[in-house]
């Protein structure tokens, strides 16, 4: 009867076994996408050469640049340099911007960052809450209103969305800025060190105030729209989930032992119903890191989708790879936690699959 | 034997207890309006804010070495660095910068420069002849970017603290070269940088050592983002009214563009959707600006292979393009047809060449004269992707090449993809090659001899051109631009005559410059010999 054994320390164990290997594989997984991503944009035909020496260039220029990048070599041997360079922390220079692809990504990951995150907050502060209010009130007015909230965040396109906002609360209530992460007037009368890429961090640091709600003035239009999607899921498959789990016996069990009403959706109900809408809500968020470039684009917030998008169409193949392996590892990163996360909220997952 | 199970009695409950989810929602606002409340309180009690003006632009500013810099960055380096002369297309003529007078003998190979005094590089270091000497002979040693317009110059010489004299191996205008937007630039010899690829980086960090009215702010430069610092020791001085700081901003959607501009979030910006025009000009918050560029647009016909290497289909394509449409439809009426190569307003530019029009009953005839009576043949045609001017012309074209019997391939690559099948030769290149031209300096040798003379064959000699007549022309008018600018004209105009009659590449669309700003703004002049270009100390609130 060993699994009786159940103590803190092999509950421990267990944890650390799971992350142990979890870890393994998505070192895995993540060079298993650099191998494939270096290979397509490799074999692609483009002329990453006259990319770098620019719109004007010579032939001895292309030249030139073809001998620097080993660009004459056949693709492994340029995976073998690139693989050599990356372990040495370098991810290339950009053909297009001629910058280090590390400083590229460092430069507008964090603005991405702080769009999916606030998306990703918005999420789940107003779509849980509206997924139990239609589960616990179905076939209510709140219910319906909500159903429709929901079918309406899905459906509606992003950059038309997007405009409608941009219609309302930038021409016609004049409240919002119409794009950019933060104003240059406000910027130039409270100067700020850019010690990392994000405005956020750097204003909470620096104790930049007119920065710090300026920057958020900027952000709640492209927030809004990329949380449109996700409100939407989050709110459907919380309120689905939550309705099978009331039905369950357990809960009239609960609640014909007297316990509160209250304490029995959201604690024993909502803690099993929420596993997949988490699940959802991790992936989405990842997508979201390159999927954004539409509301960077049109908002021009300075973040990794829109490098990604310039990157991809120029066949800037250093930054391609390198945007690949980031969101590879952001991928892997979010699946880790939102598995931690799900373990937490129920431990029969953990443990059984540290047993296996 | 089921039996029904009773139902269970209604459980005792507990007090009902209000919903604890509405008291956080309750907190949740409170707290937001709390925080906004706070914001709006810091902003109203700022301090005046310091004066700036935003100017948003399509694409980024990756490269910024005065020396090789030909793309995009000309919005800043025009800020920060000065040349000898600036070209103003008024007066047509280059007027005085970092110099102030000059000479030349009588034979064009010998220029003599007197420099301005007083002016002084950002780093402090004192602007003089050596400093001169110094940077061209650095653009001319790297050989790269626009360092062609040095061509002619054999040697620089500092023939005094303020003289500089350039000896040409053949007649050339110096002093419009000076005022080239590209790789005219001078800067501090006291630049850091041991080699010159460590002088090229620290450029490319986002410094800069000229003379300019304003500086880079380093710390803050990104490609898509540049601040320019006010340089208050400018040799030109200050005026109250003029601002503080600069801001060059990459908004790559016209809409968002057009849209910051009525906010308020920027000051002026280029090409917003052309379908605006009419709603722009009635809007009195804004001011519209339209004139003309010196970019055209033009289709090359590969005159080296497939059907186009027949002189009469290639005048039966030209003949073919729905010139009037292109302008109304494809560039929102922002343009005009062209005449010969050289754009409309230009030095160079002649009015009475003759012209293609739209007109498929002398096209169709053509192609029958070269045995096509029913056309019968496919061309591809490639456009950069994402330029949708491009585009919608060569969706237009292809509608009128169907009605000749012509199949048109379209495909829209990225610049690099559609430059690099052309430089395959004339066998394995494109039909018809689409892209603009504008000048590095204000001469018509730069559109000729890049686009059709014979040594820039598969470069940007696209039409796959070899008439050595014609190089012979133009090569003979460059010189005779030092010397004889009359006569250089005529053999530009005898030139683009043969262009007309051989048909390597025909001009598409000459197109305007469109240009929206808030209607505060004052001071601003378009100059199209730096395209695109808004010169900030000239403004003023």
């Amino acid at each position: 009867m060993e699994r009786r054994k159940t103590t803190r320390g092999t509950a421990a164990a267990a944890y650390a076994r799971f992350i142990g290997r979890r870890l393994l594989l998505s070192a895995l997984v993540v060079f298993g996408v650099v191998v494939i991503v270096f290979f397509l944009s490799r074999v692609i035909p483009a002329n990453p050469a006259a990319l770098w020496a620019g719109p004007h260039a010579r032939p001895e220029d292309i030249a030139a640049a073809e001998a620097e990048f080993h660009l004459n070599e056949p693709w492994p041997v340029q995976f073998y340099y690139y693989i050599l360079d990356l372990l040495s922390g370098d991810l290339g220079v950009s053909l297009r911007t001629h910058q280090p692809v590390l400083n590229d990504i460092a430069r507008t990951l964090p603005p991405t960052l702080e769009l999916i995150t606030a998306a990703l907050l918005l999420a789940l502060l107003i779509g849980i809450p509206l997924g139990i209010v239609s589960a616990v009130r179905q076939r209510t007015w709140a219910d319906h209103g909500t159903r429709v909230i929901a079918t309406a965040g899905v459906s509606m396109p992003p950059f038309w969305l997007a405009v409608l906002l941009s219609l309302i609360f930038v021409t016609w209530l004049a409240v919002l800025p119409a794009s950019g992460y933060v104003s240059d007037s406000v910027l130039v009368s409270y100067p700020m060190e850019w010690i990392t890429g994000s405005a956020f961090i750097n204003a909470v640091i620096q104790g930049n105030i007119p920065v710090l709600v300026d920057w958020f003035r900027h952000l709640v239009l492209p927030a809004l729209v990329l949380a449109a999607y996700p409100v939407a899921l989050v709110t459907r498959m919380v309120r689905t989930m939550m309705i099978e789990v009331l039905g369950e016996n357990y809960i009239r069990t609960a609640q014909a032992y007297g316990l509160p009403r209250q304490k029995v959706v959201y604690r024993y109900a909502l803690k099993n119903a929420i596993s997949p809408a988490i699940v959802a809500l991790g992936l989405s968020f990842a997508f979201a890191l390159t999927g954004a470039f539409l509301i960077e684009s049109i908002f021009a917030w300075p973040g990794i989708g829109q490098y990604a998008w310039y990157s991809a169409v120029s066949f800037d193949y250093p930054a391609i790879v390198g945007v690949a392996l980031v969101v590879a590892i952001f991928y892997v990163a979010v699946n880790l936690v939102v598995d931690l996360i799900q373990g937490t909220l129920d431990r029969r997952i953990v443990l059984t699959k540290a047993e296996g | 034997m089921a039996q029904a199970v009773p139902p269970m009695p209604e459980a005792p409950q507990a007090p009902r207890r209000r919903s604890r989810l509405w008291m956080w929602v309750a907190i949740g606002v409170a707290a937001a309006v709390v925080l906004a409340g706070v914001g709006v309180y810091y902003l109203a009690t700022r301090p005046p804010a310091i004066s700036v003006v935003t100017y948003a632009t399509s694409s980024e500013m990756v490269t910024l070495d005065p020396s090789t810099e030909f793309s995009n960055s000309i919005l800043v380096l025009t800020q920060v660095y000065e040349g000898l002369t600036r070209f103003n297309p008024a007066t047509q003529t280059a007027e005085p910068l970092l110099a102030t007078s000059w000479t030349s003998t009588p034979d064009g190979l010998t220029w003599t420069f007197t420099l301005r005094e007083g002016v002084v590089f950002h780093d402090g270091t004192p602007f003089n002849a050596s400093a001169v000497k110094f940077s061209i002979d650095r653009t001319i040693r790297l050989g790269a970017g626009a360092s062609f317009i040095w061509f002619p110059v054999n040697r620089t010489e500092v023939v005094g603290e303020f003289q500089i004299r350039f000896v040409l191996d053949f007649p050339a205008p110096v002093d419009w070269i000076a005022s080239a937007g590209y790789g005219a630039w001078i800067f501090s010899p006291n630049t850091p940088g041991a080699t010159d690829a460590e002088m090229t980086a620290w450029f490319n960090e986002g410094h800069d050592s000229g003379t300019g009215p304003w500086t880079i702010n380093t710390a803050q430069y990104s490609v898509s983002r540049v601040l320019l610092d006010r340089f208050p020791a400018y040799w030109g001085g200050w005026r109250p009214g003029q601002f503080d700081n600069a801001v060059i901003r990459v908004i790559a959607d016209p809409a968002t563009r057009e849209a910051s501009v009525k906010a308020g979030d920027v000051d002026i910006t280029m090409d917003p959707p052309v379908q605006d025009l009419a709603n722009l000009q009635a809007d009195a918050r804004l001011r519209v600006f339209v004139g003309p560029s010196y970019r055209s647009m033009y289709a090359f016909f590969n005159s080296g292979s497939g059907p186009t290497a027949n002189l009469s289909v290639r005048r039966a394509l030209a003949y073919a393009i729905p010139y009037e449409d292109v302008i109304t439809v494809a560039v929102g009426g922002l343009g005009s047809q062209p005449r010969g190569v050289i754009p409309a307003g230009m030095w160079g530019h002649d009015p009475t060449l003759p012209q293609y029009e739209f007109d498929l009953v002398r096209a169709q005839q053509l192609l029958a004269q070269a045995g096509y009576p029913t056309g019968g043949f496919t061309l591809t045609l490639t456009y950069t992707l994402g330029d949708l001017f491009e585009q919608k012309f060569a969706e237009l074209y292809k509608e009128q090449l169907a009605t000749l019997g012509i199949t048109l391939d379209i495909q829209g690559l990225p610049w690099e993809a559609q430059w690099a099948r052309a430089q395959a030769g004339p066998e394995g290149a494109q039909d018809i090659f689409v892209m603009y031209w504008w000048p590095t300096y204000i001469t018509p040798y730069d559109f000729l001899w890049n686009m059709f003379h014979s040594a820039s064959y598969a470069f940007f000699n696209l039409g796959y051109y070899n008439n050595s007549a014609f190089d012979l022309t133009i090569d003979t008018a460059s010189t005779l631009e030092a010397t004889d600018r009359a006569t250089a004209w005529e053999m530009y105009s005898d030139s683009q005559q043969m262009l007309v009659d051989d048909v390597p590449a025909v001009g598409v669309v000459d197109l305007k410059n469109f240009m929206l700003y808030r209607a505060e703004l004052k001071g601003f002049v378009d100059n199209p010999a730096y395209p695109l270009v808004v010169f900030f100390y000239e403004l003023s609130r």
